[in-house]
């Protein structure tokens, strides 16, 4: 048995003698992980569709009722002038009608709705560089601004509140992480502490005996990687199991890429190895005496 | 040449002097008692002798690689009781840096025989007599093989003829090179197994003498080797 033989030894040893507690070191960190892993899926979700919003930056320009032609190249020209303007389609009336037949598909409620109650409009496509919530706004005030305009509509208004709520929660989610590192520095630190206790008097022995960190350090600094690296995975696949029942709903959760996961998961086994090096590194000086 | 020299070595814990001024030296096969009563500076001197501490002045001279062929005996057996026989015993070779597994069996097996305990490999110390655990601890000094074997009130747990059988069996590793310090309230053991008397009073050496028998002529020795199971389980 090599030196990393006797480690594992001595680590199936503590984990088999202190299964009660290893079992709570383990459900308790999981739990924390848990929200943790959770509110990334959040934020990969928020991000998705912060994403989605952001490629919907085309602009509606609707024009008020019975322009001319010529009225309506004159708005044409003129946006096409304007900074950041990449593409301008017209949409006639009866084009936005026919637009809105295909969409509803419902003859009843067109019926209901009477005549085209619809106007003109331009759609505007910005360049890509002002394909963003401030590049769009611009366009939209700059439209706003033009003779015959009755309305303009974007999605830039959306995309800058979502852009708000995203830059909060990866803050939020930065302070969550905080006390999540604590509270697994935690969980593992008392788990190498009560484990230490209970076999202090071999500890004693051994280092009688001259035994080094080898002996003495290194099966406890193991059982914290090892405990926080097994909580982990029980992390993700409780996240994978709710992800999978509320697939079945409405509500989507996006699971994180396999990278993203394995990276969860070697930070919690760093964590809890930190954990035990604290914990053992801080042990009272009675106890060693 | 001494195996290991102290040179007006002082220790004090705190306020409290332990040994004050001691100059001692040690050779190979030697076997050393170190008498006194309680609080005498016995278990300070064996403390510094097994390189474990350092003294507070003065200097401990010991030969190179040292540290690692020093085997320690306690009154209490101070064995693991989560492990069996054979892994106590290999646990001294593996904190001594030996981690081959043949190598290990090779060290231990023959420690079995001689301490009869060949057997009880698979037994846990719970299972064991004070005189069994007792020689499993000195199986587990010994496997290190040794330069210097310091017991501390060896026998302190035992009834006396499982005394004698640790006696006897150290006896045999002070002829195979071995330094043994013997650290004893009991002193008839130093009429009994004749050897060098370092005598201790409130941290300062009062004596230091080679002592032969009561009646001048070292005594036979009980038998070396004790029956196997002997003391029962």
């Amino acid at each position: 048995m090599g030196q990393l033989g006797y480690i594992f030894t001595e680590l199936w040893r503590t984990l088999s003698r202190h299964r009660t507690l290893c079992l709570a070191s383990i459900l308790s960190m999981s739990s924390i992980l848990l929200i943790l892993l959770l509110f990334m899926m959040v934020l990969t979700g928020v991000d998705n569709y912060t994403e989605q919003l952001e490629s919907r930056e085309e602009i509606s320009i609707f024009l008020n009722e019975g322009l001319s032609r010529p009225d309506v190249d004159v708005i044409a020209g003129r946006l096409r002038l304007m900074a950041g303007v990449d593409s301008v389609r017209f949409v006639s009336k009866d084009e936005a009608w026919d637009q809105f037949r295909a969409d509803v598909a419902d003859e009843a409620l067109l019926q209901a709705v009477g005549g085209n109650p619809l106007p003109a409009s331009f759609v505007v496509r910005p360049k890509p560089e002002y394909r963003n919530a401030e590049g769009v706004r611009s366009i939209a005030r700059q439209a706003e601004t033009l003779p015959h305009v009755e309305d303009v509509r974007y999605a830039g208004e959306w995309v800058l509140r979502a852009e708000q709520v995203t830059r909060t929660l990866h803050q939020i989610g930065a302070v969550l992480g905080l006390i999540i590192l604590i509270g697994v520095l935690f969980v593992v630190g008392a788990t190498t502490r009560l484990a230490i206790q209970a076999r202090l008097d071999s500890l004693h022995v051994i280092r009688s005996l001259g035994g080094g960190f080898l002996f003495t350090d290194a099966p406890y600094l193991a059982e914290g990687f090892v405990l926080a690296t097994i909580s982990s995975v029980l992390t993700i696949l409780l996240a994978r199991a709710i992800h999978d029942s509320l697939a079945e709903g409405l509500f989507h959760l996006p699971m994180p890429s396999t990278e993203v996961l394995l990276g969860f998961a070697a930070m919690a086994g760093l964590l809890g190895f930190l954990g035990s090096w604290i914990a053992v590194a801080t042990l009272p000086r009675r106890w060693l005496l | 040449m001494a195996l290991i020299k102290l040179e007006h070595v002082t220790k004090s814990y705190r306020e409290r002097l332990a040994l004050s001024d001691v100059s001692l030296s040690f050779e190979p096969s030697e076997w050393v008692y170190v008498t006194g009563p309680s609080g005498a500076g016995k278990s300070t001197l064996l403390r510094l002798l097994s390189l474990s501490e350092r003294p507070s002045r003065g200097r401990v001279e010991a030969e190179p690689g040292l540290r690692k062929a020093i085997g320690m005996l306690g009154q209490e057996f101070r064995l693991l009781n989560d492990r069996n026989v054979y892994e106590n015993i290999a646990l001294g070779c593996r904190i001594s840096g030996v981690w081959d597994k043949e190598e290990i069996r090779e060290r231990v097996a023959p420690l079995l025989d001689e301490m009869g305990i060949r057997g009880h490999e698979e037994l846990y110390p719970g299972q064991l007599s004070a005189g069994e655990k007792q020689r499993v601890a000195l199986a587990r000094a010994l496997v290190r093989h040794p330069r210097i074997l310091i017991a501390d009130e060896p026998t302190g747990n035992l009834d006396p003829t499982a005394a004698a059988q640790i006696f006897s069996l150290m006896r045999q590793y002070r002829d195979r090179e071995t330094l043994v310090v013997v650290a004893t309230h009991a002193e008839d053991w130093t009429l009994r197994h004749p050897g060098r008397v370092i005598r201790l009073e409130q941290g300062v050496v009062r004596s230091d003498l080679p002592r032969a028998g009561a009646d001048g002529a070292a005594p036979a020795d009980p038998p070396a080797t004790p029956s196997p199971g002997g003391g029962g389980i």
